[in-house]
């Protein structure tokens, strides 16, 4: 008899370059529910339909129950063969590709050495059919907007006869229309008691349609619920946890004078009439939802997003950046949210990092000078504790903590006049938080104006005098530190 | 100056010193002085082109345009020459254009955006092209006998004039790369450009040097490679394009960018050239020649990749029997 589960999972944990993205965490779905899976950014998500959807390759230890037998998922195809389909926000098809291909691709019925169109058209009319599409099987996906590919990649899904579909996020490009629609597909899947994981920040939308709920924190399992029997304030408190407990450091003293005005800029798409000064010596934290505009704002300051409109005022003075190399002259420093992608060079020593931005200035008669070089690599790895103190090791063996503090040796050495710092913390272990929000309480104590962009809003209660929020590209409020609590901070963040 | 500090370069020399010894024990005249000096001659060629590619291939990109340049060069010298019957004014134009050719390729790629293979892929039947136009399509001949002192002649009567040149640019190469900040600048582009641009780099900038460095050594090793065949000609440098790739990647510059030496690169040429010269010593027939060095290149790059393959296996293991 089939068992009341159709997936187990138990004891997953994954570790990226020393940094444990999951740990321990478990989660068991039943056959034909509706199950959202909630948690801040950060906090494994996505690293978890990973593992689901065999892109990522547990650590050992890792049990994996599908229909209560314990198995092992090879890859996404096996995944997919197993009866695992997950729809990805950016869809993941081939846009070259007619509907039906895109639906029959892979399928072993149909997709033989010798390829039969009529079955494969027959198949895909099917799948549609399940999901009330009316979608021409001939066309070619990207003749089709997001949503319609997204009910294609469901149909897909249908087809392979899954019986547990992951959907990450997938009414945060739709209307409001669209998302009734796939309202409307989730009940029919629910109908023919196929699974959904249905991964949501918005918690309306997680009322609507799932009846259970499992909480993530910092890779971490919290709890499972039904949500007949949780209160959304509850769960945002799951989501957020009481256990964090950051140093609350106070501004030695903010001076009146102002470092940097930003006035009315926009860009389209992006936010909207964007207006805040920062002074010196003070800690500015800006807050909202991933996608909410934050990082493209600090992209906007650093010369990375030209902006349509609007003003960038540094001590008085109106500037021009175009380029982040002109940023840097200007004296603003940026640490970016994507520490791999965008902040390290992996392979190359923390040394030859550390002095990537002031290359110039280390110069005599045109070379490196070597001993200024190693100077002032000792100088920030004696300074932000970073272990171990080599400074010839690549950067891509340090851990994530370490990693960050050599990113913001790189620069401290550029003597910034405004630091603006996206997720400084993120995938850092508590330690070394703590750490990262010392220094740049001391750097704001130093006369540097900071920026800090933070989704945690422990941290940003932490480190942060005033606090602005963001929501669809636009600031909705600011806070000073006394009187602001998560919770107010949240229902602004999400719009209420 | 140089340190062989990466395993593979210790590798390569080792595997460098073995055939060095092999061939010195199946060819009796291979290990003399002379003819080890004409070794050094007939790579220095390859050798410069390849140090121009190494900088290129540094920075993740692909320059199928350096032989092009070579013959172009080669052509723009003798109808300079022919026209002025200065050499020095001739030479100096001929690198003029090198440099120009660079440049256009660092344009299209740098500031407009083309992918390198693709822009040069263009320029590389352009430039041809340019060569073609202007010699139509004749070889030209017209040098007078200083001419040949680049390609032919010897300093102290022993050392060959390209050798040395040879020497001298690798040692301005591996200083650029290593002590200068463009040098260091050129690294970070090929190991993460996205943070490169987040630093502050001003990466058009650094592309654009670049490609310029590599028309410039290509223009050089034609110059040479005229100066040594007495003759000018649009195709002179093709035949070096593919093999100074090759070259570069043994020497274990990485393909996707982000790291290499110019040591690396001289050997990887040594490697081509004692292999050359010693199957030819031993009168291996140039067909089976081409086969053995096919087999080195793909040798030593398993060698370079085995840390992946073993991981590769060692997952298969895990998944299948378990």
């Amino acid at each position: 008899m089939a068992s009341e589960y159709i997936v187990n999972l138990k004891h997953i944990s994954k570790t990226f370059g020393g940094i444990k993205a999951l740990n321990d965490v478990s989660l068991d779905i039943k056959r034909g529910e509706v199950h959202a899976l909630v948690g801040e950014n950060g906090a494994g998500k996505s690293t978890l339909i990973k593992v689901l959807a065999g892109v990522h390759f547990p650590d050992d230890g890792a049990e994996i129950y599908i229909d209560g037998e314990r198995t092992v998922i090879k890859n996404p195809m096996d995944a997919i063969r197993k009866g695992i389909s997950v729809i990805y926000q950016d869809i993941s098809l081939f846009p070259n590709l007619t509907i039906a291909e895109n639906i029959c691709i892979g399928n072993d019925t149909v997709w033989k050495k010798h390829l039969n169109w009529a079955e494969i058209n027959a198949l895909a009319e099917q799948a549609l059919a399940k999901v009330g599409a009316k979608i021409d099987p001939a066309m070619l996906l990207k003749d089709l907007n997001l949503a319609s590919q997204q009910i294609v990649a469901i149909a897909r899904a249908i087809s392979f006869n899954s019986s547990l579909i992951i959907m990450d996020e997938p009414t945060s490009s739709l209307s409001a229309g669209e998302v009734e629609t796939l309202y409307k597909i989730i009940e029919t899947l629910r109908n023919e008691n196929i699974a959904v994981l249905f991964i949501s920040h918005k918690f309306d939308e997680i009322y609507r349609v799932a009846s259970r709920v499992t909480v993530l924190r910092d890779g971490r399992y919290i709890s499972s619920h039904d949500l007949a029997a949780v209160e959304r304030q509850e769960l945002i408190r799951l989501m957020v946890g009481r256990n964090v407990e950051y140093l609350t450091m106070k501004a030695e003293r903010i001076s009146e004078q102002q470092i940097l005005k930003v006035n009315r800029l926009c860009k389209e798409g992006n936010f909207y009439n964007i207006s805040f000064e920062l002074r010196k010596g003070e800690i500015v934290g800006i807050t909202g939802l991933v996608g909410s505009g934050r990082s493209e704002i600090a992209k906007a300051i650093f010369g990375l997003n030209i902006p349509d409109s609007g003003e960038i005022i540094l001590e008085g003075q109106p500037i021009v950046i175009k380029s982040a190399a002109d940023a840097v002259k200007h004296g603003i420093s940026y640490i970016p949210e994507n520490r791999q992608l965008e902040g390290l060079l992996a392979k190359n020593s923390v040394c030859q990092n550390m002095t990537l931005a002031v290359l110039d200035e280390i110069c005599k008669y045109g070379c490196i000078d070597t001993k200024k070089e190693t100077a002032i690599a000792r100088e920030y790895t004696e300074k932000l504790d970073v272990r171990p103190r080599d400074i010839d090791k690549p950067v891509g063996q340090l851990s994530g903590g370490n990693q960050q503090k050599v990113v913001l040796g790189k620069w401290l050495a550029t003597n910034p006049k405004i630091l603006i710092a996206d997720e400084p913390t993120s995938g850092v272990d508590i330690g070394a938080k703590i750490e990262i929000h010392k220094t740049l309480r001391q750097l704001a104590n130093k006369g540097i104006g900071v920026v800090v962009i933070s989704s945690e809003l422990p941290e940003i209660l932490a480190v942060s005098d005033r606090i602005l929020i963001m929501h669809r590209g636009n600031i909705v409020s600011a806070m000073n530190k006394e009187g602001a609590t998560q919770e107010a901070i949240l229902a602004k963040a999400l719009g209420a | 100056m140089i340190k062989v500090k990466r395993s593979h370069e210790l590798i390569l020399l080792i595997f460098f010193l073995a055939l060095m010894t092999i061939m010195s024990i199946l060819a009796p005249s291979f290990l003399t002085v002379n003819n080890l000096l004409s070794v050094t001659q007939q790579m220095s060629e390859l050798g410069i082109l390849a140090l121009g590619v190494t900088v290129i291939i540094i920075t993740s990109g692909i320059d199928l345009s350096v032989g092009s340049i070579a013959g172009l060069t080669t052509i723009v010298i003798a109808t300079m020459y022919g026209m002025t019957h200065n050499l020095a004014v001739a030479v100096i134009a001929g690198l003029v254009a090198g440099i120009l050719c660079g440049a256009f390729n660092g344009v299209l790629i740098a500031k407009i955006g083309v992918p390198p293979i693709l822009a040069t892929l263009g320029t590389m039947t352009f430039f041809r092209g340019i060569a073609l136009v202007i010699s139509k399509g004749n070889a030209i001949s017209d040098f007078p006998e200083s001419y040949y002192f680049i390609g032919q002649g010897y300093i102290f009567d022993t050392l060959p004039v390209q050798t040395v040149i040879f020497v001298i640019l690798a040692l301005i190469t591996a200083f650029l790369l290593s002590k200068t900040p463009w040098g260091r600048r050129v690294y970070s582009v090929g190991n993460n450009p996205v943070a490169a641009v987040f630093s502050g780099v001003k990466l058009d900038k650094v592309l654009l040097y670049v490609y310029i460095f590599g028309g410039l050594m290509a223009a050089i090793s034609g110059w040479i490679i005229s100066s040594r065949v007495s003759t000018a000609r649009a195709d002179l440098g093709a035949v070096y394009l593919m093999q100074s790739i090759a070259a570069t990647v043994l020497g274990g510059t990485n393909i996707a960018g982000g790291s290499g030496t110019i040591i690396g690169t001289v050997i990887g040429v040594s490697v081509f050239a004692v292999l050359g010269n010693g199957l030819n010593l031993m009168g291996v027939s140039p067909f089976a020649q081409n086969l053995l060095m096919g087999v080195a290149l793909i040798l030593v790059l398993l060698i370079n990749n085995m840390s992946i393959i073993k991981n590769k296996i060692v997952l298969f293991i895990k998944l299948n029997f378990k």
